[in-house]
């Protein structure tokens, strides 16, 4: 049973870790929590819909397009609502993003309605015996999307030329500015891989989770609890931490009772914080006076 | 010059005048006039459950073809509904404004056990009939006013007739039990754990879940691990659908018997019918493929109105409030319409087999009687969902 709870708890942590990446690229290189991160995969899951149902393309054709049409949105998002206030402060800059939250879901209830929809992707319902234990093809396929992912990522920051300027600017916005770097295209980069990495949190959560404009809104939670205990500026951190709230759900929800499986993210970032206010992999930052 | 005795003949024919309009004014309740009745409901139109706006709407197309077939007794129903997102402090200020504000006549067909609950005071308080709402929450059904018409049993006598179900039909010795982790699993609860000693069965293990939780993978594992024989699942038809999806990854094949309010097209359709073939669901309406004439008149008639709804249990809570209170209006005739005038009119519905629902016999409620007494949809069956479809299934104490 305990590799059981184990495996399925980093499946449900593979979900998470999407949404996590995504919350850190764009806090890094924008200093905002974007809380439209969520409904930006919301929107996703309902294009992957629309083209398999209505255009009838198969799913490898329309990830994709929904690839594409998630960046867009995100890059419609920066110029339209974000740049335009881009040297404000924090708060006006999350309140921006809620704004954007409450767009996205009125738009998506008024086009696709709120009924919760099957997502017309399924994988073989045969689940794959791993030491024992038990995963679904699904959870499987995701977790190894997400490890795609996070690999791509890696060596996107480490050894492409605008990976690098992302991470220049990630470091220090104005000297990277006075470099030469295009901070500006940067931050519109930043909101298109958003837009990337939530077309495949949606679409490969939608057969999970299904699909309604809520469907993303306790991942999105998890996501940043995860961000923020990896220590927000961390991707590897944001992984890890996704990954463990998953198992520590699932052991807790197993062990301690179904009651403390919702409260077991929450209880672990107040107990990392209160230990090491920067999270896992954070560096402590001293504000100068 | 002035005179008393001038004044005095105006102000007789003032007082006479006012008398005579006094009957005219006391003929009608609040909201009604010679042309429209107002009547109101809350409904999640919006929000987590909004999928359980299907009562409101079944209640609205209802509504819709009776006005467009000439309304009843020359008034048309105006059906007011306000979205409240299941969030009971907005309900308590949407009931205010709709018996302060707007004067509804009556409540009917509202959805949600949290809502109703919170609001169930102030409407019986203010004397407005309160019909068929959705819920089975004790407070509702065992309310003792009678301006309370419950729309279908409390969920602890189904928690207890499932322990019966279980036992009877799968000869289970143990049971695992899924519930929703609120106000409607813990009713369903401890109607089980009522039923537990009643049919000599044990409970291995109960899991609650939360129902914004993105997946219940470890509570079915603790249930399979647990050596259940059986399942009850007190789970709404999303949630419902996540239990069958792991049950099959896990390959527990165990027999599961499954609450009416999670029976909907919705759970094989997010599932999968394969992780929903052969298990059992309460039910206390009509399939909506039963010939019967009233069902596929209204099938007809949500097709009509709402064309994109896929028809569903919910959609006929919403039909059979709506279609009582209609019968209530049509036998109270174009004269006194007053609240009073519709419970005993709805008192008076006996045997009555023109709704969805096979039958419908409300009893009268005294001082010190229950609402239970009033219920709309008193019994019970259940389906079983096999080969694509629900099928009727009646288990040995009901052949």
């Amino acid at each position: 049973m305990l590799g059981q709870q184990i495996l399925s708890g980093l499946a449900t942590g593979s979900v998470y870790a999407l949404t996590a990446i995504a919350v850190v690229v764009v806090f890094r290189n924008t200093r905002t929590i974007n809380l439209a991160q969520g409904d930006f995969g919301m929107i996703a899951a309902f294009l992957g819909i629309l083209f398999i149902k209505e255009f009838d393309l198969n799913y490898y054709v329309m990830l994709p397009l929904v690839v594409l049409c998630s960046m867009a949105l995100g890059v419609l998002v920066e110029r339209i609502v974000m740049r335009p206030i881009a040297d404000s402060d924090w708060l006006t800059l999350f309140t921006a993003t809620l704004g954007v939250y409450y767009i996205l879901h009125g738009a998506a209830g008024w086009i696709w309605g709120r009924d919760t929809k099957a997502f017309p992707v399924t994988f073989d319902a045969e689940p794959v015996d791993i030491f024992g234990a038990l995963i679904s093809q699904g959870h499987l396929i995701n977790m190894g999307w997400a490890a795609a992912i996070g690999i791509v990522l890696f060596f996107f920051f480490k050894y492409t030329k605008q990976g690098i300027a992302m991470r220049a600017v990630t470091d220090d916005p104005e000297t990277a500015l006075l470099m030469g770097i295009p901070v500006r295209f940067i931050v519109l980069l930043t909101w298109g891989m958003a837009g990337f990495l939530a077309a495949f949190a949606g679409v490969l959560l939608a057969p999970i989770v299904y699909v309604s404009p809520e469907m993303m809104d306790e991942v999105l939670i998890k996501g940043y609890v995860a961000a923020v205990f990896g220590g927000l500026y961390s991707i590897p951190g944001a992984i890890i931490g996704a990954l463990m709230i998953g198992v520590a759900e699932n052991l807790a929800g197993g062990y301690l009772g179904s009651h403390f499986k919702t409260a077991t993210a929450f209880v672990m970032i107040v107990v990392l914080l209160t230990f090491r206010p920067q999270g896992l992999f954070g560096i402590q930052k001293r504000r100068e006076i | 010059m002035f005179s008393y005795k001038n004044l005095a003949i105006p102000l007789v024919g003032l007082a006479a005048a006012s008398l005579m309009s006094l009957p005219a004014q006391a003929e009608n309740g609040p909201g009604v006039s010679d042309k429209e009745v107002l009547i109101c409901s809350y409904q999640p139109m919006t929000g987590k459950v909004s999928s359980y706006f299907r009562m409101g709407k079944g209640a609205d197309a209802w509504f819709k073809h009776v006005n467009e077939t000439g309304g009843v007794n020359g008034r048309m129903i105006n059906y007011k509904m306000v979205d409240d997102k299941y969030e009971p402090p907005r309900t308590k200020n949407i009931v205010k404004r709709f018996v302060e504000r707007d004067k509804c006549f009556a409540i009917v067909a509202p959805l949600g056990s949290a809502p109703t609950v919170a609001v169930i005071d102030y409407i019986v308080d203010n004397k407005v009939p309160l019909i068929g709402a959705g819920t089975g929450a004790a407070k509702n059904v065992f309310y003792k006013s009678r301006y309370v018409f419950p729309l279908y049993p409390p969920y602890d006598l189904e928690g207890t007739e499932l322990v019966r179900f279980a036992a009877e039909v799968f000869g289970a010795k143990k049971i695992a039990v899924l519930y929703q982790n609120d106000a409607s699993g813990k009713t369903h609860l401890a109607g089980i754990e009522v039923g537990l000693k009643k049919y000599g069965v044990e409970m291995v293990v109960s899991e609650g879940y939360e129902p914004k939780e993105v997946d219940v993978s470890s509570q079915v594992i603790n249930m399979k691990a647990s050596g259940a024989d059986a399942v009850i699942c007190s789970c709404a038809p999303e949630p419902a659908a996540k239990f069958y999806t792991e049950r099959k990854k896990l390959g527990w094949d165990v027999p599961v018997v499954n609450v009416f309010f999670g029976k909907s097209p919705k759970v094989p359709e997010l599932a999968g019918a394969d992780a929903v073939d052969g298990v059992y669901f309460a039910t206390i309406f009509r399939e909506w493929d039963d010939p019967n004439p009233q069902i596929q008149e209204a099938k007809g008639i949500l097709a009509k109105y709402y064309p994109e709804e896929s028809p569903d249990a919910v959609h006929l809570w919403g039909f059979t409030g709506a279609q009582v209170f209609t019968e209530a209006l049509k036998r109270m005739g174009s004269g006194d319409i007053t609240r009073d005038a519709l419970l005993d009119t709805l008192e008076g519905i006996d045997q009555w087999k023109g709704s969805v629902v096979p039958v419908v016999n409300i009893g009268e409620v005294g001082p010190d009687d229950e609402a239970v007494k009033h219920l709309l949809v008193p019994g019970m069956s259940y389906v079983q969902y096999k080969d694509g479809k629900f099928n009727p299934f009646a288990p040995p104490w009901m052949k």
